[in-house]
């Protein structure tokens, strides 16, 4: 397993165009498989186990407005072994 | 006899000037003097000074000296309660000495008895020194003991300045002298904690002397009059630290049926004790050498104290921590394989009602006090609605009114990895803490043991993925017995009985992201049992994947 690896998207969108990347969401969780990519760089996400979703809304003054979703889970780490001491087996 | 040269020195100081001020003290009762009160005063003043220098150092050895040992430790730790509660004393005498002022006449004093009173404390006084320094018990009991009849010499004065306020006259002067006798009586409070911090660095162990008496009396109804000193009280106490499994074990058989040193003393409420007795007794019949044999029992009025066999073994959740896997296998094994036993012993084939949202409900306001944001309001997103939490456990107890379990066996009641002990030698398994032990539910042992496991506060990757596999080896044997008693409704029992466990093991847990995690969970399976109730309750499936972490 290699050490983090991260993605960051920023952007100015509208109602019209923020719904296909929701959409696009939507689509992941439904196939469990969450692709994000860049030129040099690709992070596979595979949400099949429990997921944390919070949600957090804030207005300011009126007038700055901000809706946070976070969505987190833990890869189930559990590979469901025997843990310690693998037999292996050399020719 | 383990000695900390300086700190010891400063000890016998303290408890010197400390008799001497209960002397003055004494003497300016009988005679009261400009000069002697000053005295007392400015002996005050050194005394204090001399208790900070004893705490600093006991601190400073503690911290510095890494090569102390427990007996080391407990012995400082000792010294400094002692030093702190002897300054306290020498409060208590300048607070006797201040009040003294307001008496119009100190002659009226005498006709009370404060002289036995005080020579009681001299006595006990007297006694810290050569206490320690022996390391004698009785003398450490002694000491405890003036506590008593100090209160007992209090309440006879007492009631004695309370008939003379009656009368009417010298009001003002009787409440002064009653405020005097009770000082003399918090003198005794100080001399009780004294007195069990000699008990502590004589037997390691922090006891309270009720807890002595009643175990004296339990061990006399049961034979032992003598045997007060002969005991082991590492065992009596149950520490089972350090423990740990080898892989030649040894075995030590007691001779003559049963051993008084290998025993374990429980005193408390009538109501606990005895429901641990009945059930006690109840497991001997159903499945003997499972739970603690009784030695004896004794009852003095709302207190009751219980002497059970001594278990030998390791707690499961230290098996499951520090040994090695195929030992945690192993033990796992035989657990299950006890389990089948006692249930398919003790099976009754008549359906029963569950209650694990009502055990919710109990424990509630407990929830609360610890994680006040526990329960959640009810909110919506957009046209999405979320339940608050108390409409999810109303709506979850309607749904529990509508099927029973199948069958009931009895259940340990509290089945928690640490209630369980591995007895690596003779290849047993022992139950511990039986006081909640019933006939019911099995799954309510399931889901308690499960949790019990994810509930560990331990994040180690490699520690998890032991208890993981050690929930997941369960899940499968309790799974599979579901499955060979056509149990259909197991798996949402056991989602009920999940978020009974998770919702009520947030209060233990004071690590609040962690706690939060189980609540959360506790409300997801809640959730689960909402939305497929129109399903049939045998469709439904527990989601496992809440029992890893």
């Amino acid at each position: 397993m290699s050490g983090d690896q991260k993605f960051e998207f920023d952007s100015l969108q509208d109602t019209g165009t923020i719904q296909a990347f929701l959409q696009s969401l939507i689509d992941g969780f439904s196939k469990r498989k969450i692709v994000l990519s860049t030129e040099n760089e690709e992070i596979v996400l595979h949400p099949d186990s429990l997921v944390r979703f919070s949600v957090k809304a804030r207005r300011k003054d009126g007038l700055k407005n901000q809706l946070g979703i976070k969505i987190s889970w833990k890869e189930p780490s559990i590979e469901l072994k025997r843990p310690e001491k693998n037999l292996k087996i050399n020719n | 006899m383990l000695t900390f040269e300086g700190l010891e020195e400063n000890l016998k100081f303290i408890t010197l000037e400390v008799e001497n001020q209960t002397l003055s003290t004494i003497h300016f009762m009988e005679q009261p003097s400009r000069k002697l009160y000053e005295s007392i005063i400015a002996k005050d003043d050194y005394i204090d000074n001399l208790k900070t220098v004893i705490e600093n150092k006991c601190f400073s050895i503690i911290h510095t000296n890494s090569s102390l040992g427990k007996k080391g430790i407990n012995r400082i730790r000792s010294i400094q309660t002692i030093c702190v509660n002897l300054e306290r004393i020498a409060d208590f005498c300048v607070n006797i000495v201040r009040q003294m002022s307001y008496l119009e006449d100190y002659r009226i004093l005498k006709r009370y008895e404060y002289d036995p009173m005080m020579a009681e404390i001299r006595q006990a006084l007297a006694r810290v020194l050569p206490v320690l320094s022996k390391g004698d018990l009785t003398g450490a009991l002694a000491v405890c003991k003036a506590e008593y009849v100090l209160d007992q010499m209090y309440k006879t004065n007492f009631d004695r300045i309370m008939a003379d306020i009656q009368q009417g006259s010298r009001i003002t002067e009787l409440i002064t002298i009653l405020f005097i006798f009770r000082y003399i009586e918090r003198i005794g409070d100080s001399l009780l904690n004294i007195g069990e911090a000699l008990i502590f660095s004589i037997i390691g162990e922090k006891i309270k002397i009720e807890q002595f008496q009643a175990l004296q009396t339990t061990l006399a109804k049961s034979g032992f009059q003598d045997a007060i000193g002969e005991i082991d009280f590492q065992s009596i106490w149950g520490s089972r630290s350090g423990c740990r499994i080898s892989r030649v074990g040894q075995k030590e058989e007691a001779e003559g049926g049963y051993d008084v040193r290998g025993s374990i003393f429980k005193e408390g409420g009538i109501k606990k004790i005895a429901a641990e007795k009945a059930s006690l007794e109840e497991w001997n019949r159903i499945y003997p050498g499972l739970a603690a044999r009784i030695y004896g029992y004794n009852e003095d009025g709302e207190n009751a104290s219980l002497l059970v066999e001594y278990l030998p073994g390791c707690s499961l959740d230290e098996v499951i921590l520090t040994s090695d896997i195929s030992f945690v296998d192993n033990a796992l094994f035989i657990l299950q394989q006890t389990l089948l036993e006692v249930w398919d012993a003790t099976i009754k084939a008549e359906p029963e009602a569950t209650n694990y949202i009502e055990q919710i409900r109990n424990r509630e306001e407990a929830i609360l006090r610890v994680h006040p944001d526990a329960f959640r309001a009810g909110s919506k997103i957009g046209d999405k609605v979320i339940s608050c939490t108390q409409g999810l456990l109303a709506r979850c107890g309607e749904i529990e009114r509508d099927f029973l379990a199948p069958f009931t066996v009895m259940i340990h009641g509290d089945c928690n990895v640490n209630n369980i002990l591995y007895d690596h030698p003779d290849q047993r398994i022992h139950f511990i803490d039986l006081h909640r032990s019933r006939h019911f539910d099995y799954v309510q042992d399931v889901s308690v043991f499960l949790v019990s496991n994810f509930r560990m506060p331990m994040f180690d990757p490699l520690l998890r993925e032991r208890l993981n596999h050690v929930i997941l080896t369960f899940h499968q044997f309790a799974a599979e017995f579901a499955a060979r008693q056509n149990d259909a409704t197991f798996d949402l029992r056991l989602a009920f009985a999940l978020a009974r466990s998770f919702f009520t093991s947030a209060r233990f847990e004071l690590n609040s992201e962690f706690a939060r995690e189980m609540v959360l969970r506790a409300h997801f399976l809640m959730e689960k049992i909402i939305d497929q109730h129109e399903n049939p309750e045998e469709a439904f499936v527990c989601p496992k994947d809440v029992l890893f972490l």
